[in-house]
């Protein structure tokens, strides 16, 4: 994959929809489209003060590149750049962004779509929720998929 | 022929249920994925519930229960993921 088409990073810093977008707009693009998840304030009727977010590195930015590279594979998107924040993130604060660049918005929409979902499936992230009441506990999640096994 | 230790890191549930974040196990030559977590829950047995619906997996790939994990000394356990 041209690393110049694709970026992909899971850190302890705040995040930048900025400079993504910078990043993947292009001049052959007419459509930029953006998802930003960010931390809610509520989860199945109880108050969220924040999230503790754990990872599996380094599988998790080796499977963050992948999923922008088959993103980039499997759509005709010019560039593709996807996010994730690992660590403590409070109510309103993005704990992932995916942006992708296309020639039209039909493509980037799907492409976008895409990676969101496949990064909610595949990547080795533990969402910790941290309570009003000062309780805590591990989001349910997803088994991996099969097809996602070698 | 004589059996040897991998290392596998446990994650979110999973550190909790055992209460360790690494774990050593032993395993035979020509171990599967499958092994190792058979391996798992026979000195962890916190974890056997988690095991059926975790993911073992090296520092770039995920494995099959069936695969082979040749040379490989140190994995991650996956239990089902919440990121996003």
């Amino acid at each position: 994959m041209s690393a110049s088409r694709a970026r992909s990073r899971v850190t302890a810093e705040p995040l930048s929809e900025a400079d993504l977008v910078a990043f993947a707009a292009a001049p052959e693009a007419g459509a930029v489209v953006t998802f930003s998840g960010n931390v809610r304030n509520h989860h199945q009727g109880r108050e969220v003060l924040r999230i503790d977010y754990a990872v599996a590195e380094p599988l998790a930015s080796n499977k963050l590149g992948d999923l922008v590279d088959e993103t980039i594979e499997r759509f005709e998107v010019h560039r593709a750049a996807a996010e994730h924040r690992t660590g403590l993130v409070e109510v309103g604060e993005a704990s992932v962004i995916v942006t992708v660049s296309a020639s039209h918005r039909d493509e980037a929409f799907r492409a976008c779509r895409h990676l969101i979902d496949r990064i909610k499936e595949v990547l080795p992230v533990w969402k910790k929720e941290q309570f009003a009441d000062g309780s805590v506990d591990w989001a349910p999640g997803f088994a991996v998929p099969e097809a996602d096994r070698c | 022929m004589a059996s040897r230790t991998v290392q596998v890191e446990l994650h979110a549930q999973a550190a909790d249920l055992a209460g360790l974040r690494t774990v050593d196990v032993p395993v035979d030559p020509g171990a599967t994925a499958a092994d190792v977590k058979r391996a798992l829950a026979d000195h962890h047995p916190s974890l056997r519930d988690l095991l059926g619906i975790s993911a073992l997996a090296t520092d770039r790939e995920y494995l099959r229960d069936g695969a082979p994990i040749d040379g490989a000394a140190s994995f991650h356990l996956v239990p089902p993921v919440s990121g996003g």
